[in-house]
């Protein structure tokens, strides 16, 4: 068991290390290289020269690899000519505001998915049938679609919640403020979330209920509510676990288009400005960042799945 | 509650397709009953209604299967009219199952002193610790004294003796008064099958159970059964006291099943088997169902649908064989 943990932990290092190197090789591919970014299209040879001395781009491949290495190491993400800030500096806020975003998109989806898929799977045909047809409007709508209609009907209509940004903290603090600002956003983020975890925790859900033991579990008098909680969950919630490990790459990826949408400042939100203003130092750190996240929660997935999995933590 | 009342009796139980009106019963007009203390053993091929039977007893028939006639009473009391909320009180109470697969039947992620304490507390209450209690009491009963000791247990760590020893555990977690066990040891292999049923008869003979025993071994439920119902296709064909009936069956088909059973030492003879394929629910016709199959058919057989009738045993056949061969 520890054997298969310290397996398990290399392999994530060994994804990180990767993620390091290929990002540092997608910076080194850019076109024209970071100094026509800094300096403009027109800057003149000279100029450029000079400042790739002056940044050591003009080092030997594996010098500058193993210098890229050094920094990550000492958490020098590099310096956005942009923002004239060091992008560590620059990335604290914002990804404290997006973890924040995804933590409560997410718990909304799950359990939203765990309600909705026992239902789905435990009984009634006609009820499942609705909930997939649900699922389906749910998971194919598009975020920036579902985020602008809540914005026209709750903000702009019904002005019962702000139509985006995370309000002036200072001015107004408090939960009931965040949470305001937080509602429609996380809606829009966690309806596709919500909408593929249910269907695929209803199918394992289904399949759970064709096994003897559901009949076993009926054939001792236990009624239906003790079966699903007591029984049925307890193996159907394993695979999902995994699943919820492979969606968090979903979260970022909905968390740009998400948060552009309702101004929400947040590390998508960062993604889409820095891509738009070539901000590369910026960009690159925000790729390593949900590159490192998502191993990292695919690793405590596979850890709370080794939690959860008597026959794991026995054998 | 009286001495004679049976702990299972069942009359006129027909069951059948709840959409296709068309398709023959597939349980027809069953009758039987089973008193404390006694062993009654269903024999039959595959599809004959045994297993359909079972789980009609328990209310659990599979969807699209209903039961369009008669009726059930468990300790007297007539279980059809009962709500299915009402009657889930009786399941596992006054009644336990046994399953032919004891690894898929137990819950994989509960342990199994936690899964007897569950169903005890369900129908008789009581504080937990007491539950467990009586959980440990009844694994060392079933001869598992080695787990029945905190820590609790999952099924995956046992061997499929012991799980099975488990499903009997957990049968008989709230006394019941009778049991089904539905091809209790179809899983198991032959060693471990005597244990098995050894248990179970000593449970029998202990606690005054009803048993209803299931399979497609005759020879088993000669060995085991006081009495033995051959079903074939959804009909009761044969019914009587397990040792006159092993010796001299009146029904051809009991008789076909008993001469397919292999002998040691092997008497030199090709075991016999027995032609053709038993009718599906949608093969019609009139006159007995086994006529297309029968060595003893002549032209009523397939004219007129044989009644049960008493001669030593009770069987359903217009020409029975004779003597002993």
């Amino acid at each position: 068991m520890t054997m298969a943990l310290l397996r398990r932990l290399g392999s994530s290092l060994l994804s990180l290390a990767l993620l390091v190197t290929l990002v540092f090789f997608m910076i080194y591919a850019t076109p024209g290289g970071p100094a026509y970014s800094i300096l403009g299209v027109h800057a003149t040879p000279t100029a450029v020269a000079s400042l790739n001395r002056q940044m050591g781009l003009d080092h030997p491949i594996w010098r500058q690899y193993l210098t890229w290495w050094g920094h990550l190491l000492h958490g020098n993400l590099g310096y956005s000519f942009t923002q004239h800030a060091p992008v560590a500096d620059l990335m604290g806020s914002y990804l404290h505001n997006t973890l924040l975003l995804d933590a409560v998109a997410a718990t909304a989806a799950i359990a939203l998915a765990v309600v909705l898929g026992l239902l789905q799977g435990a009984r009634s045909r006609d009820l499942g049938r609705v909930i997939g047809a649900g699922q389906i409007i749910g998971y194919s709508l598009p975020t920036f679609f579902v985020g602008t209609i809540l914005i026209l009907v709750f903000a702009a209509d019904l002005a019962w919640l702000p139509p985006g940004g995370l309000g002036d903290t200072a001015r107004s603090p408090g939960l009931a403020s965040l949470w305001r600002h937080l509602t429609l956003p996380a809606i829009t983020l966690a309806l596709p979330l919500a909408a593929g975890l249910s269907r695929y925790f209803g199918h394992q859900v289904r399949d759970e209920y064709r096994q003897d033991y559901v009949r076993a579990a009926q054939a001792r008098g236990l009624g239906p509510l003790r079966i699903a909680c007591g029984h049925v969950l307890r193996n159907a919630v394993r695979p999902l676990v995994t699943v919820i490990g492979m969606m968090i790459p979903y979260l970022f990826v909905g968390g740009v288009l998400t948060e552009s949408v309702f101004d929400y400042p947040g590390l998508g939100w960062l993604l889409w400005r820095s891509a738009l203003e070539q901000d590369y130092p910026t960009l690159t750190a925000i790729v390593l960042l949900i590159g490192v996240l998502t191993i990292l929660g695919n690793l405590a997935a596979d850890l709370a799945n080794t939690l959860l999995d008597v026959r794991v933590r026995y054998d | 509650m009286t001495a004679d009342t049976p702990a299972l009796f069942v009359s006129g139980l027909t069951l059948g397709l709840a959409r296709d009106r068309s398709a023959r019963a597939l349980v027809e007009d069953l009758s039987f009953d089973v008193a404390p203390g006694e062993m009654l053993a269903f024999v039959g091929e595959s599809g004959s209604g045994k297993s359909l039977t079972a789980a009609a007893i328990f209310g659990l028939l599979p969807l699209g299967i209903r039961r369009m006639a008669g009726s059930i009473c468990v300790n007297g009391t007539e279980l059809t009219t009962l709500s299915d909320r009402r009657l889930r009180a009786w399941r596992g109470r006054d009644m336990g199952l046994i399953f032919q697969n004891p690894l898929t039947a137990l819950s994989p992620s509960v342990g199994i002193q936690a899964q007897i304490a569950e169903t005890y507390r369900v129908h008789k209450g009581g504080t937990r610790d007491a539950a467990r209690l009586r959980a440990r009491a009844l694994l060392t009963e079933v001869g598992l004294q080695a787990v029945a000791t905190p820590p609790d247990r999952y099924p995956h760590q046992l061997s499929g003796g012991m799980r099975q020893r488990v499903m009997i555990a957990l049968a008989l977690a709230c006394d019941p008064a009778l049991i089904i066990a539905d091809e209790p040891t179809t899983a198991l292999d032959v060693l471990i099958q005597a244990q098995i049923l050894d248990l179970i008869a000593r449970l029998q003979k202990e606690r005054g159970l009803a048993v209803v025993f299931i399979t497609h071994d005759l020879r088993l439920a000669a060995r085991y059964a006081d009495r033995i119902l051959v079903l074939y296709a959804g009909r009761a064909v044969e019914e009587g006291d397990a040792g006159t009936f092993f010796t001299a069956p009146r029904h051809p088909y009991s008789r076909a099943l008993r001469d397919a059973v292999p002998t040691i030492p092997a008497t030199g003879r090709r075991l016999a088997e027995i032609p053709g394929q038993p009718p599906g629910p949608r093969d019609l016709f009139e006159g007995c169902r086994f006529a297309p199959r029968c060595p003893n058919v002549r032209d009523d057989c397939r004219r007129t649908e044989p009644a049960m009738t008493f001669d030593g045993t009770r069987f359903a056949c217009l020409h029975p064989c004779v003597g002993t061969p």
